[in-house]
């Protein structure tokens, strides 16, 4: 009788130990969200910036329907001031949302921040210093601005066999440079197209640089059917060149991203044949749902547009041409 | 025999140990070893995954920093002739001095013009070719920035890819600057720059139809990396870069990761074979199982050791207590260890020593014993003689006075019998007595009721007279009623006879008598009827004077007979007298007899009165003697039972000394 109930002990033992090793591994759990009692610190870089403005009265909109407390503090650009900040975090908020003043320092937030889940937004911080469902990237996802551009162009041009590019790029090395050219050539290559690049540079999104190395590739005499631009002031210096060189703008298709005042007025003027707007609210929105979802201890893997690592909740970008080009017109 | 059975108790013991332990042992060793194999699995196979992560990205770096390192080392001799415009002497001087300039490029920096002018440095193998339809011419005419273009195949049958861009020199004329690498040196680049043990890497081009740049295998560099490869592993890849998901993934037992070269449209990937590190899963496993198994088999060993030695006193001990379970109490018991056993050793020592201080002193307790018991023996037996005799006496005295009692009782008894019957007579007596009182007042009550029969036989012949008297009268009266009778019918025919005489007195007078005659006729019917009614009376009458002269006949004879039955009455009545006076004869003889009987009762009722008195004397005194001889009894048991229980204390006393004798002291 003791022997048994010695036995049974053991065995016991070695179970619970067993489904200790198993259960350890996963005890994320995800459940309906709703924030009561939740506070959140966004750490922005800069008060005069308006994409912030405009992220953040979507994010404050959000907050209050989701019942969070959202507290803003702006570090005026200095690193040193949004670590201080961060520091006084810790303790009194659940989650903090922040827009890196400079990029390389997300180590020194992240270990500034203690415990505390960041989202980090509108600044990408490198991909080593994410991590699943602790330190997250908010951002629209740049592959899909290329995407749009080349989409839409290519089905401006009548959907051709052959198609004679150029790509206006950003700042090389850039973050958003690679995945948005990459996307323009992934496109053309899925759907089969004879992509023919007959210009491709660096232009450090400036409109004069674009346009002086149009002028550059004007000498090569190559024909080309659309210009493609990583932003909308590059896009407007393609625009200039081509006028200036007689183009007719309505032929030759230019598409930039951002939708920024000028950008958006030359698809208006129907110059441009289309841009791509970074969908700030819904950035802004995503901000918060994540940091609400961090803040209660949950995975952000249910939320729409997060990837399978739990690092990036990618907010779709939205197309911007002359349909709905008015809507999006700044003031 | 004892020695047997102390081997068979140590094995016991052992075996049980062994049974507890081994189990538990074997279980937690078992879990220990396959929770270990999980756990390494999960966290090499993590580990692995991680090192892949970082060897590749260490690998990138390398690959990026080299191809921009070249870069910029072509990019000095671009940006020179830039800057100094320099004329066709100029610029091959300036590309001789810049030959060699960078290791790798064995062909050193080149110029060609659209229109087919061609520049390069003195030493410079490079063959230029059909300059247009070049691929380096085109690639750099599409930039003005020097950057590497797709991979291609030179006229000299050599896999090249070029850096290449517009010189804009400001001599209007389109020129391409350029500078190339062999892909045999990219290849030796990638491959000797993996960072972690048994990984691989190869270098795709994916803007070329996923053109492999760099591979181990120099037959794959070239080639393309198709969905259809026969290696599932390289299959699977293809499927990734066609999908664009470059997150680092495990296929067909490989764990494969992806990077892009910054600045070109190539992947990098690297991998890994799982049976690599989980080889090392195996064998850590098996490590463990040996270790395990070893654990186990030192454990017995231990076990085995340990209970040996902690049980081997408890041998000794054993044998000491067989032997004193034997009744040998001469033993000595030596304290061998310090531990529990071996103050059970010295316990026993203690208490073998205390059982034989006790053993003799009962041993010689119970000799007094005996001798005390055996003494109480004697004076019991003799005790007991002497009541046996005494209670014989007193039996004897007890009989004597039993047989007195009865003859009392006898007596009494008969007085007794004597006086209930003289009793009983009485009694008898003074019921005749009343019997006799009884008769006198019944037959007193039939002269009584004699008497007044005779007084109302009187009554009745005085109203028989009445009667008859009271009938002559109504004899009277018919008689005169008869003359009344005789008196109508006269008048009837009187009557009858006038009504004649008027109808014929009528008939004369004629018509004027008609009336009168009728009332004539009618009177002398009248007549008629009236002295047929009184003969009627007439008749009746003399029946009724018939019947009372019957009656009154009868009354006559009924008042003879009333006279005879008064004489028998009064003969009655005198018999009755007779019979009473007899009867208070008797009585007062039943009384005087009543008297005696009483004297007899009183005299028999004393005499029995006086032999009970001496009959319950005489129980008195048997029941004193009977209580004598119980006593006398009771003492004689009370001495049998003293000498019984002298008798077993002799006996227990004598157990008790053989019982002790027993015991070696």
């Amino acid at each position: 009788m003791k022997t048994i109930k010695r036995k049974m002990t053991g065995l016991l033992l070695v179970l619970v130990l067993i489904m200790a090793t198993f259960v350890g591994c996963g005890g994320k759990s995800s459940e309906g969200s709703g924030g009561g009692g939740t506070k959140i610190l966004m750490c922005l870089h800069d008060s005069t910036d308006t994409f912030l403005v405009t992220l953040t009265a979507a994010m404050q909109a959000k907050a209050e329907a989701a019942g969070v407390t959202l507290d803003i503090v702006f570090a005026e650009n200095s690193v040193d001031t949004q670590r201080e900040q961060i520091k006084e975090a810790v303790g009194k908020y659940d989650a903090i949302i922040c827009r890196l003043a400079d990029s390389s320092t997300a180590l020194q937030m992240e270990v500034a921040a203690g415990d505390l889940p960041i989202l980090f937004i509108n600044n990408q911080p490198d991909a080593d210093y994410l991590k699943a469902d602790k330190y997250v990237y908010v951002a629209s996802y740049e592959q899909d601005a290329g995407r749009f551009q080349a989409e839409y162009v290519w089905n401006g041009l009548g959907k051709p066999q052959s198609v004679n590019a150029i790509i206006l790029e950003g700042q090389k090395g850039h973050s958003a440079v690679a995945p948005r050219t990459n996307a323009i050539k992934y496109f053309f290559w899925e759907n089969n197209v004879d992509l023919n690049l007959v210009f491709v540079d660096f232009a450090n999104w400036s409109d004069e640089e674009a346009y002086e190395k149009l002028d550059v590739f004007k000498e090569t005499m190559q024909p080309f059917d659309c210009i493609f631009a990583n932003n909308d002031p590059m896009a407007v210096g393609a625009i200039k060149w081509l006028k200036d060189n007689g183009y007719d703008t309505h032929k030759i298709l230019v598409a930039g991203i951002d939708c920024t005042k000028d950008g958006c007025q030359a698809v208006i003027d129907g110059d441009m044949y289309m841009t791509v707007l970074q969908d700030t609210a819904g950035q802004g929105e995503a901000a918060i749902e994540g940091a609400i979802a961090l803040a209660q201890g949950k995975s952000i893997a249910d939320l729409d547009g997060a990837t399978k690592d739990c690092k990036y909740i990618w907010v779709p970008f939205v197309a911007v041409d002359q349909n709905n080009a008015a809507q999006y017109q700044q003031n | 025999m004892a020695n047997n059975s102390k081997g068979k108790r140590q094995r016991k013991i052992k075996t049980k140990l062994l049974l507890l332990l081994l189990p538990a042992v074997v279980v937690t060793i078992i879990a220990l070893v396959v929770i270990s194999s999980i756990l390494t699995r999960q966290s090499l196979t993590e580990m692995a995954t991680a090192q892949l992560d970082s060897s590749i990205a260490n690998q990138s770096d390398n690959i990026e920093s080299w191809l921009s390192s070249n870069l910029q080392e072509f990019s000095i001799a671009k940006t020179i002739i830039e800057k100094t415009h320099p004329d066709d002497a100029a610029l091959l001087e300036i590309l001789d001095s810049t030959y060699n300039f960078n290791a790798y490029c064995k062909d050193g920096p080149y110029v060609a013009t659209a229109s087919g002018q061609t520049y390069k440095a003195a030493e410079s193998t490079k063959n230029f070719g059909g300059i247009q339809s070049e691929p380096w011419f085109k690639q750099g005419m599409t930039r003005v920035g020097l950057a590497y273009g797709s991979s291609y195949t030179s006229s000299d049958g050599v896999n090249l890819i070029s850096a290449t861009g517009l010189l804009k020199d400001g001599s209007g004329e389109v020129k391409v600057y350029g500078a190339d690498l062999t892909l045999d040196q990219v290849s030796t680049i990638v491959n000797s720059g993996v960072k972690m043990e048994s990984a691989a890497s190869f270098l795709v081009d994916i803007s070329a139809n996923n053109t492999i740049l760099a591979h181990r295998d120099p037959s794959r560099v070239a080639t393309q990396i198709t969905a259809e490869d026969s290696d599932p592993m390289m299959a699977g890849i293809a499927e990734k870069l066609q999908q664009r998901d470059y997150m680092t993934t495990a296929i067909d037992n490989y764990e494969v990761a992806f990077r892009e070269i910054e600045g070109t449209d190539w992947v990098l990937v690297s991998y890994i074979s799982n049976s690599v590190f989980l080889q090392d899963v195996a064998k850590l496993t098996n490590v463990l199982i040996i270790t395990g198994v070893i654990a186990v088999l030192l454990i017995i060993l231990i076990i085995n050791l340990t209970v040996s030695k902690v049980i081997s006193p408890l041998g000794h001990i054993t044998k000491h207590i067989t032997d004193m379970s034997n009744g040998d109490f001469t033993i000595e018991v030596n304290q061998e260890s310090n531990d529990e056993i071996g103050m059970m050793g010295s316990k026993v020592s203690e208490f073998v020593e205390s059982m034989r201080g006790m053993l003799s002193s009962i041993n010689k307790e119970s000799a007094k014993l005996k001798e005390q018991s055996n003494n109480s023996d004697k004076v019991s037996k003799s005790m007991y003689d002497a009541s046996r005799s005494q209670a014989d006496a007193m039996q004897n005295l007890n009989n004597t006075v039993d047989q007195l009692a009865v003859a009392v009782n006898e007596i009494a008894e008969n007085a007794t019998t004597l006086a209930i019957v003289v009793s009983d007579t009485r009694e008898n007596s003074n019921q005749a007595n009343e019997s006799m009182k009884e008769t006198v007042e019944i037959s007193k009550k039939g002269r009584a009721n004699m008497e007044h029969l005779s007084v109302a036989m009187e009554g009745i012949k005085n109203s028989n007279d009445e009667l008859v008297n009271s009938i002559n009268e109504v004899g009277k009266a018919s008689e005169e009623i008869t003359n009344i009778v005789g008196l109508i019918a006269e008048i009837a025919d009187e009557t009858n006879l006038l009504s004649l005489n008027a109808s014929i007195e009528a008939a004369r007078a004629g018509e004027a008598g008609k009336g009168f005659a009728v009332v004539a006729s009618e009177i002398g019917k009248l007549a008629q009827n009236s002295a047929a009614s009184a003969e009627n009376i007439s008749n009746l009458i003399n029946d009724v004077g018939k019947a009372i002269n019957n009656v009154v006949s009868q009354a006559e004879l009924s008042a003879r007979n009333i006279e005879a039955n008064s004489d028998l009455i009064h003969a009655a009545v005198d018999t009755f007298d007779q019979i009473y006076q007899n009867i208070e004869k008797s009585n007062e003889l039943i009384d005087l007899m009543i008297q005696d009987v009483q004297k007899v009762d009183d005299v028999a009722s004393n005499v029995a009165a006086i032999s009970q008195e001496q009959a319950a004397s005489a129980d008195e005194i048997l029941e004193t003697s009977h209580h004598m001889v119980e006593q006398a009894n009771n003492i004689t048991l009370s001495s049998q039972d003293v000498a019984d229980n002298s008798h077993e204390l002799a006996n227990t006393s004598d157990t008790l000394t053989s019982y002790v004798q027993k015991f070696k002291i």
